[in-house]
C-alpha cells in the first residue's frame, strides 16, 4: 500500500438517529450492577491501543508478509483483542461493558463522541469520531426515566446520569455533564491541573467503517426498537 | 497502554514515533528510552512489567513492536501527520 493509498483511507462513521426511549428500561435497582460491571472492565483491562499493533503485527510474521498487506484484510474485533492482550481502546472497552451487561439483561448501546482533538485536521479527518462509549435508559420512578451514561473508554469508573450539570470524580478527575439535550450532550472533563476537555456524545447509533476496505469495526448490534 | 490502578494511580508506556522515544511510567517513576534500552529494559525487567501491564503478550509485543517500528512508520503512520509530529518537536 503506497502512502498516497494510505492517505486516501478513511474511517467513516454512519449513523441513525436513535431515541433513547426506545432502549429497554434498566431498573433501578439495577444501578449497582451496572457500576459493579463498569468498574470491572476500568479496573481489570488496560486502555491499550498497542493491541492492535501488535496483533497486526503477529499476523504480520505468521503469514509472512508486510505489514500494509496485512493490513489490507487485518479484520479487527476489538472484544477479542480486549481478552487477549487484557486490554484495548475505547470502542472495544465498551463493547467488552455492553457484552458483560447483556449478560445481566441490561441493554446499552454505543454512542460517539465527535470534535477535534487529534494532532492534525488530517487526523481527525482519519478517525472523525473522538471517543466511544454507552448509554441505557434507567426508570427512575413510576413515571419518569434517565438517561444513564457509561465511559470506560474514558476511565470513569461510576455511571452518570445525563441531567445539566451532574457531577462525578473518577480517579482524581471532574467530570459535568454540560449542555445536555435529547440529541446529545457535552462531558466536560476537568482535570487537576484546571485543564479541561469537552466532548459532544451524540445520541445517536453508530456504525463505523473504513471506507477503502469496507471494513466494519464494530459488530453489528441486535435491532433493539 | 494504560494500567489504571484502584487507588487512581496510573502506569503507562508511550511511543513517540518523531523522537524514537519509548516512555514508561511504572510505579512513580518515568523514564525515557531509546529503541535499543528499551528493549533491554523490557528483558530484565519482564517479572516487574508483567505483573504491572497484565498483558500476557507484553514482551513479544513491544518486542516485535520495537523491531519493526521504521515499518510501523512507513507504511501505517498517515504522511501528513508524520509531517506534522515532526514540526512538532522540531520547534519544541
Amino acid at each position: 500500500m503506497s502512502a498516497e493509498n494510505l492517505s486516501e483511507t478513511r474511517i467513516s462513521v454512519e449513523v441513525r438517529a436513535f431515541a433513547p426511549g426506545n432502549l429497554p428500561l434498566i431498573e433501578q435497582v439495577k444501578i449497582v450492577d451496572m457500576e459493579e460491571q463498569l468498574k470491572n472492565v476500568v479496573v481489570d483491562y488496560n486502555f491499550d491501543t498497542f493491541s492492535f499493533l501488535f496483533e497486526l503485527l503477529q499476523k504480520a510474521e505468521e503469514d509472512g508478509l508486510p505489514l500494509s498487506a496485512v493490513f489490507e484484510t487485518f479484520e479487527i474485533d476489538t472484544v477479542n483483542l480486549a481478552e487477549k492482550y487484557q486490554g484495548t481502546n475505547c470502542t472495544g472497552l465498551s463493547m467488552l461493558l455492553q457484552r458483560n451487561l447483556r449478560e445481566q439483561k441490561l441493554e446499552t448501546t454505543l454512542v460517539p463522541a465527535y470534535g477535534n482533538y487529534l494532532i492534525t485536521e488530517a487526523a481527525d479527518e482519519y478517525a472523525e469520531v473522538r471517543t466511544v462509549d454507552l448509554v441505557g435508559l434507567m426508570q427512575r420512578d413510576l413515571k419518569s426515566q434517565e438517561t444513564i451514561f457509561l465511559a470506560p473508554g474514558l476511565t470513569i469508573d461510576k455511571p452518570i446520569f445525563v441531567r445539566e450539570g451532574f457531577q462525578v470524580e473518577s480517579y482524581g478527575n471532574q467530570y459535568i455533564i454540560t449542555r445536555s439535550g435529547e440529541e446529545s450532550f457535552e462531558v466536560a472533563s476537568v482535570k487537576p491541573d484546571g485543564d479541561i476537555v469537552r466532548r459532544d456524545f451524540s445520541i445517536k447509533k453508530l456504525q463505523i467503517q473504513i471506507n477503502r476496505y469496507k471494513k466494519t469495526l464494530l459488530e453489528q448490534e441486535p435491532d433493539i426498537r | 497502554m494504560t494500567r489504571q490502578h484502584k487507588d487512581g494511580r496510573r502506569d503507562f508506556v508511550t511511543f513517540d514515533f518523531p523522537r524514537r522515544i519509548f516512555r514508561v511510567s511504572v510505579e512513580g517513576k518515568t523514564l525515557d528510552f531509546d529503541i535499543e534500552n528499551f528493549k533491554s529494559y523490557v528483558l530484565g525487567n519482564s517479572e516487574i512489567l508483567g505483573q504491572v501491564f497484565r498483558n500476557p503478550h507484553f514482551m513479544e509485543g513491544f518486542s516485535a513492536f520495537a523491531d519493526n517500528v521504521d515499518s510501523i512508520k512507513n507504511e501505517l503512520l498517515l504522511p501528513e501527520i508524520q509531517h506534522i509530529l515532526s514540526e512538532i518537536w522540531k520547534s519544541s
